[in-house]
C-alpha cells in the first residue's frame, strides 16, 4: 500500500503528464458552467414570517379549557402549507389556474409551487414562507396568498372546532339525560311492579313475616278476649230482658202489679222530667198523655199479672243501662270485626312478602342492571355536564381570539433583486468543478488505459528486469512539441482570461454581458433550443 | 568474375540506380560503403577503413552522447548481456521483439549494438529481421540495398549484403528487397542456416536481430527459436499491459533474457536516472 503522500505526487505527476486534457477539460466545463449561469433563469425570493402567538390567558386557563392543540399543527405545519390542496386554492384564489388550461398543465404547476415553496420554522415561535419564482409580483402574492389563507382556515377551524365541540357536548347532554330518565323511570316502574323499595333486602322481607306474624298472634288472643266480653254482653242483655218483667223498678211491672196507679205515677214522673225540658207538643210527651190517659180510662189491665205480656211489651230504648250494655256490645262486635279484617290482611302481606322472598334474587338481579345502566348514564351525563361548562369557557376564549393565534409579522413584499443564482458563485463553484472534471477525466483514463504503467508489476509477473531506458529526448521533436506546447498553453490561457473575465464582469456587477444577450435576444434563442432539447 | 564479384557489381547498380531514381539517404552520406571498395573488404577486417558517420539521429544517443545517463543505461543492458551470455559459448545470437509495434525495438537493438561495436572486444552484426518495416538503415543515415531477403531467398552470401557503419565493429545486414510474406522467409531452411553461418562464422561476434512484434506477426517466433537470446522490449505508458502478458506468455522459449523497460520516465520530482546528470556533464567537461 503506498503512502498517501505518494499517491499525491503519483497523481500530481499523473495531471502533469496529461495536463493539456486536465486544462482543457477543466476549461470546457469552467467555460460551460460560467456561460451557462449567464442563461440561467433569474428567479425572485418573497418571504413572509408569521409569528405563532401564544396568549397568556392560555397558559391561565391550563386545565380550565381545553384548546386545539397547537403543537399539532406546528408539527404538520409545513406538511399541510404544501399539500396540493392548500396550494390549489392558493393558485386558485390568485387566478393562476387560468394559466394552465388542462388538468395535467394545473396539476404540474401545483407540483412545481410545491417544490418551489419553502418553509422554515426557527425556534418554536416563527415560520418563513418563501417562494422563489421568475415573476417578482406572483412570488409576493402567492406567499400573502397561502399564508392568509392558512391562517385563516386555521382560526376558522379553530373556532368551528371549539363550536362543534359545544354543540356536539350539548347534543350528548340531551342524548344522556334522555337515557338516564328512561332509566330512572324504569326502576321505579320495576319497584313499583315489584314493590321493592330502597330498603328491601332479604332479611327485611324476613322480619316483615316474623312481625306480621307476631301482630297476628297478638290480633288473636285481642280477638279471643274481645268474643269473651261479647258473649258476657249478649248474656247480660238477654238476662236483662228477661228480667224486666220483673223489676219493680220497671215501670211496665209496677203498674201492672199495682193496679195501673203505679204505672200512672211513673209515666206522670216521666212526663214531668220532659216537660222541664221540652213542651207539651213534643211527641214524646204527647205519647206518655196518651197511655197514662189510656191507662185511667182503664182501658188497658195491667194488673193481669201476666209476666209474658209484659216482657212483650218491654221496650229496652227506655232502660238506659241496657241501652248502654247495648251500645258497648255493639262496639265490642265493631272492633272485633276490625281486628278480623286486620288479621286477615296481614295473612295476605305474610303470604305476599313469602313470594317476594321465593322470588327476591331473579328482580334484584334485574333491578341491579337497571341501576347499573341508570348508573352508568348518570356518570357519563355529570361528565359531559362539566365538559359542558370547559367547552363554553373554551368556545368563548376561540370567539375572543383568546388563545394561540398566528401573527404575520412581516408580510411578502415585491422582490428587487434576483437570489435564485448567485452568478459569482455559480461561476466559482464551475471553477472547482471544472479542476475537478480535469482531475477526474485524467485519472479516469489512466484507470482505464490498461497500458504498462509500472516496472515492478512485470517483476511481480517473474519477468527479470534488464534495463529501465529513460525517454531519449528528441531535440526537434521537442522543439516542434514545446512549440505546440505553447500553442496550447496560450489557448488555456485564452479560457482561463475568459473565465477570469466572467467572473471579474460580475465580481464588479457590470452586466454588459446580460445586456448583450438581451439586446441580441440570446437568450430567447438558448430558452428555444433548452427547450426543444428538453 | 566470381559469382560473389558478380553479386556486388549488381547490388551496386541498383543502388546506384536507386539514387538516379530519387532515393536520397536521410544522413550521413560519406559513411555510406563505397562501391569500389567492397572487395577490398570482403573479409570484414578492415573496420577501421571506413570513417565513421556523422549520426545524428538523436535516437541513437549511445553514438551521439555516449557520455549520457540513457547510454549508460544501455552499457548496463550491455554488460548484462554479455554476463549472461559468457557463460555459454556461442549464445551469442539475440533476438530483440516487443508486443506491439512502436514500443523501441529498433532503436533498443541499435543502441544495445552501437554499445557493443563501441568496445574492442566484439564485433557486432545487427540484422533487421523486420522485414514489414526496415528502418534500422534510416536510423544510422545509410542506405539500403540487398540485404536478409535477398540472401534468403537468392542465395547471396550474407558478406555481400553486410553494411559497415563505421560505428565500432558494427555492421547492418539490411532487410533486403521487399517481400510479399516474410513468414515464408523466416520459416526457410534457408534462413535457419544463414542464421547459423553469421553466428558461427566469429567466436567474438555479436549477433543482433532486429525483429517484428510477436503479437500480430508470426516472425518473431520463428526467428525466437533460431537464436540464442530473446530480450524484451516494453514501452512504459504505452504497451498494453495485458497484451505484454500475453506476448510474454506465447514466447515460448526458455532463453528470454528479460525485459527492457523504455520509456521510463523519472517521475514528478525529477529523481531517478537524471539525478546523476551533473557527474555526466562533469565527465564530458573532463574529456
Amino acid at each position: 500500500m503506498e503512502s498517501p503522500l505518494k499517491q499525491v505526487k503519483k497523481y500530481l505527476f499523473l495531471v502533469y503528464k496529461k495536463r493539456f486534457i486536465f486544462l482543457f477539460t477543466s476549461l470546457l466545463v469552467m467555460v460551460s458552467i460560467a456561460g451557462a449561469s449567464f442563461f440561467m433563469t433569474k428567479k425572485y425570493e418573497a418571504s413572509s414570517t408569521v409569528f405563532i402567538e401564544r396568549n397568556m390567558i392560555d397558559g391561565l386557563l391550563k386545565g380550565i379549557t381545553i384548546t386545539p392543540s397547537m403543537n399539532d399543527r406546528i408539527r404538520v405545519l409545513r406538511d399541510y402549507m404544501l399539500s396540493r390542496d392548500l396550494i390549489s386554492r392558493t393558485l386558485k384564489k390568485l387566478d393562476a389556474d387560468l394559466r394552465a388550461p388542462t388538468p395535467e398543465q394545473f396539476e404540474a404547476m401545483i407540483n412545481k409551487y410545491q417544490r418551489a415553496t419553502s418553509i422554515r420554522l426557527r425556534g418554536g415561535d416563527l415560520f418563513i414562507v418563501s417562494l422563489r419564482d421568475e415573476n417578482p409580483a406572483f412570488a409576493r402574492d402567492f406567499v400573502n396568498a397561502l399564508v392568509q389563507t392558512y391562517v385563516e382556515e386555521n382560526i376558522s377551524s379553530k373556532r368551528e372546532e371549539a363550536f362543534g365541540a359545544s354543540r356536539f357536548i350539548s347534543e350528548q347532554l340531551a342524548f344522556f339525560k334522555n337515557k338516564l330518565d328512561e332509566a330512572q323511570d324504569k326502576i321505579i316502574q320495576f319497584r313499583r311492579e315489584r314493590e321493592i323499595y330502597s330498603t328491601v333486602s332479604e332479611g327485611a322481607l324476613l322480619g316483615n313475616i316474623s312481625r306480621y306474624e307476631a301482630e297476628i298472634e297478638q290480633l288473636k288472643v285481642q280477638k279471643n278476649q274481645m268474643m269473651a266480653g261479647i258473649t258476657a254482653m249478649r248474656k247480660q242483655l238477654e238476662l236483662m230482658r228477661k228480667a224486666s218483667a220483673r223489676n219493680p223498678g220497671n215501670p211496665l211491672a209496677a203498674s201492672m202489679l199495682d193496679g195501673g196507679a203505679a204505672q200512672i205515677a211513673q209515666l206522670e214522673a216521666r212526663r214531668r222530667e220532659l216537660l222541664q225540658v221540652y213542651n207539651e207538643g213534643h211527641p214524646e210527651l204527647v205519647r206518655l198523655q196518651a197511655r197514662i190517659d189510656a191507662i185511667r180510662q182503664g182501658g188497658e189491665s195491667p194488673g193481669a199479672g201476666d209476666a209474658a205480656l209484659a216482657e212483650g211489651a218491654f221496650n229496652p230504648s227506655e232502660d238506659p243501662v241496657y241501652v248502654d250494655l247495648k251500645m258497648r256490645l255493639n262496639m265490642a262486635e265493631s272492633e272485633y270485626q276490625a281486628l278480623d279484617g286486620r288479621e286477615r290482611e296481614l295473612h295476605a302481606l305474610v303470604q305476599q312478602t313469602q313470594i317476594k322472598l321465593r322470588d327476591y334474587p331473579e328482580e334484584k338481579k334485574v333491578l341491579a342492571d337497571l341501576e347499573r345502566e341508570r348508573n352508568n348514564y348518570q356518570s357519563l351525563y355529570e361528565q359531559l355536564l362539566q365538559r359542558q361548562g370547559v367547552t363554553e369557557v373554551s368556545k368563548q376564549m376561540e370567539v375572543a381570539d383568546k388563545t394561540t393565534t398566528f401573527r404575520i409579522v412581516d408580510p411578502a413584499v415585491l422582490p428587487r433583486t434576483p437570489v435564485s443564482i448567485d452568478r459569482l458563485k455559480v461561476m466559482l463553484f464551475g471553477v472547482f468543478v471544472g479542476f475537478g472534471a480535469g482531475i477526474a477525466l485524467v485519472v479516469l483514463l489512466e484507470l482505464i488505459s490498461g497500458k504498462f504503467k509500472d516496472v515492478n508489476d512485470l517483476r511481480q509477473l517473474g519477468v527479470p528486469i534488464l534495463a529501465e531506458i529513460p525517454s531519449i529526448p528528441n531535440p526537434v521533436l521537442e522543439a516542434r512539441r514545446k512549440k505546440f506546447n505553447m500553442a496550447r498553453y496560450a489557448c488555456a490561457a485564452c479560457g482561463f482570461l475568459i473565465v477570469g473575465g466572467f467572473l471579474l464582469h460580475d465580481a464588479l456587477g457590470l452586466g454588459v454581458i446580460d445586456q448583450f444577450i438581451i439586446d441580441t435576444r440570446l437568450d430567447q434563442l438558448v430558452g428555444k433550443v433548452m427547450s426543444f432539447i428538453i | 568474375m566470381s559469382r560473389i564479384e558478380k553479386a556486388l557489381e549488381k547490388a551496386i547498380q541498383k543502388r546506384s540506380q536507386e539514387t538516379l531514381d530519387g532515393f536520397t539517404p536521410s544522413a550521413a552520406p560519406e559513411a555510406r560503403v563505397p562501391a569500389g571498395s567492397h572487395k577490398a573488404h570482403l573479409d570484414y577486417a578492415a573496420f577501421e577503413q571506413v570513417p565513421r558517420p556523422l549520426v545524428n539521429n538523436p535516437c541513437l544517443i549511445t553514438a551521439t552522447q555516449p557520455s549520457s545517463p540513457i547510454s549508460e543505461q544501455y552499457r548496463k543492458l550491455k554488460s548484462l548481456l554479455i554476463k549472461m551470455t559468457r557463460s555459454e559459448k556461442s549464445r551469442n545470437s539475440v533476438l530483440v521483439t516487443s508486443t506491439v509495434g512502436g514500443e523501441g525495438k529498433t532503436v533498443t537493438a541499435l543502441n544495445l549494438a552501437i554499445t557493443l561495436a563501441q568496445e574492442y572486444d566484439h564485433t557486432v552484426l545487427l540484422v533487421e529481421a523486420d522485414l514489414r518495416r526496415p528502418t534500422i538503415m534510416n536510423y544510422l543515415g545509410l542506405q539500403a540495398g540487398i540485404g536478409l531477403a535477398d540472401c534468403v531467398l537468392d542465395g547471396l552470401d550474407v558478406g555481400e549484403a553486410l553494411v559497415k557503419t563505421g560505428i565500432g565493429k558494427l555492421s547492418v545486414l539490411p532487410a533486403g528487397r521487399p517481400v510479399k510474406d516474410p513468414v515464408e522467409v523466416f520459416s526457410s531452411v534457408r534462413m535457419a542456416k544463414l542464421l547459423a553461418e553469421v553466428k558461427s562464422r566469429y567466436s567474438d561476434r555479436f549477433v543482433i536481430i532486429d525483429s517484428t512484434p510477436l503479437l500480430p506477426f508470426a516472425e518473431g517466433h520463428i526467428l525466437a527459436g533460431l537464436v540464442d537470446s530473446v530480450i524484451f522490449v516494453a514501452r512504459q505508458d504505452y504497451t498494453p499491459f495485458d497484451k505484454l502478458k500475453e506476448a510474454l506468455a506465447s514466447l515460448k522459449t526458455p532463453n528470454l533474457l528479460g525485459v527492457v523497460c523504455n520509456d521510463i520516465d523519472g517521475g514528478i520530482t525529477g529523481t531517478g536516472y537524471y539525478g546523476y546528470y551533473g557527474y555526466y556533464k562533469y565527465a564530458e567537461k573532463g574529456s
